[in-house]
């Protein structure tokens, strides 16, 4: 697995106090650690990303702050690991 | 119209479905699928469908990016991939007074769109989860006289 990839979250756990209110929703495109464009959908980000930099030179990200909610295998698996 | 039924199974209700690893051609994904059944856990509680760590590994999945899921004990990060997604079912004659169900024939129905599932241990009762993202698409039904499980997939 690429460096780039864990990086780019890295770089994108760091700005999103600053894009959080702004960009709310959005899927932001990481590209070497850098912001490389905001899109409605993360089909629409993924679709750019292969196009302009090909298959794992990139990450998508949603612009949230969020928890969701995996059901069965959250508390099951948490409880496992506990 | 095509339906897939599914007896309860130690209180888990258990879907066949086909996963692959969409292609991006001319700006639209396609799914080319094996044929290969996994088993898919129905869970109307999780909000994303999840994919054991071994099955993203054999189809070599596409690693997009990371997602928050809340557990017992706080957050916890996932890994998004993507992947096309199909549920096996019956075609289902609907005519008359009855509803006939041709048991011997599966048709594979798949997603328009490929999906962004997030990874699982391996687990040794089902291969996937099947959340609300997908299971929002369809209309389902529980007979608690037959304890059987009706998901209907094309109209």
């Amino acid at each position: 697995m690429s460096d780039q990839w864990e990086e780019n979250y890295q770089f994108f756990i760091r700005c999103l106090p600053d894009i959080l209110e702004s960009h709310r929703g959005a899927h932001v495109l990481l590209h070497d650690r850098s912001i490389d464009g905001y899109f409605a959908t993360s089909l629409d980000a993924i679709k750019a990303g292969l196009t302009k930099h090909g298959e794992n030179n990139f990450s998508v990200e949603l612009v949230d702050d969020a928890v969701e909610d995996l059901g069965f295998f959250s508390h099951v698996s948490s409880t496992l690991r506990a | 119209m095509l339906v897939q039924r599914c007896a309860l199974d130690q209180h888990r209700l258990i879907l066949p479905v086909s996963v692959s690893k969409p292609a991006l051609q001319a700006g639209q994904f396609h799914g080319s699928f094996s044929g290969k059944h996994y088993r898919a856990l129905v869970d109307t509680g999780a909000q994303r469908t999840v994919l054991s760590e071994r099955v993203i590994a054999e189809l070599n999945l596409l690693r997009t990016g990371h997602m928050q899921f809340s557990g017992l004990h706080g957050p916890r990060t996932h890994t998004r991939y993507l992947a096309s997604l199909g549920i096996w079912a019956h075609r289902v004659d609907r005519g008359g007074s009855g509803s006939r169900l041709d048991q011997n024939e599966l048709s594979l129905f798949s997603l328009d769109e490929p999906i962004e599932i997030v990874n699982m241990d391996d687990n040794v009762n089902f291969d996937l989860i099947l959340g609300f993202d997908v299971l929002k698409n369809f209309s389902f039904s529980f007979d608690s006289q037959s304890r059987e499980f009706e998901i209907t997939l094309s109209p």
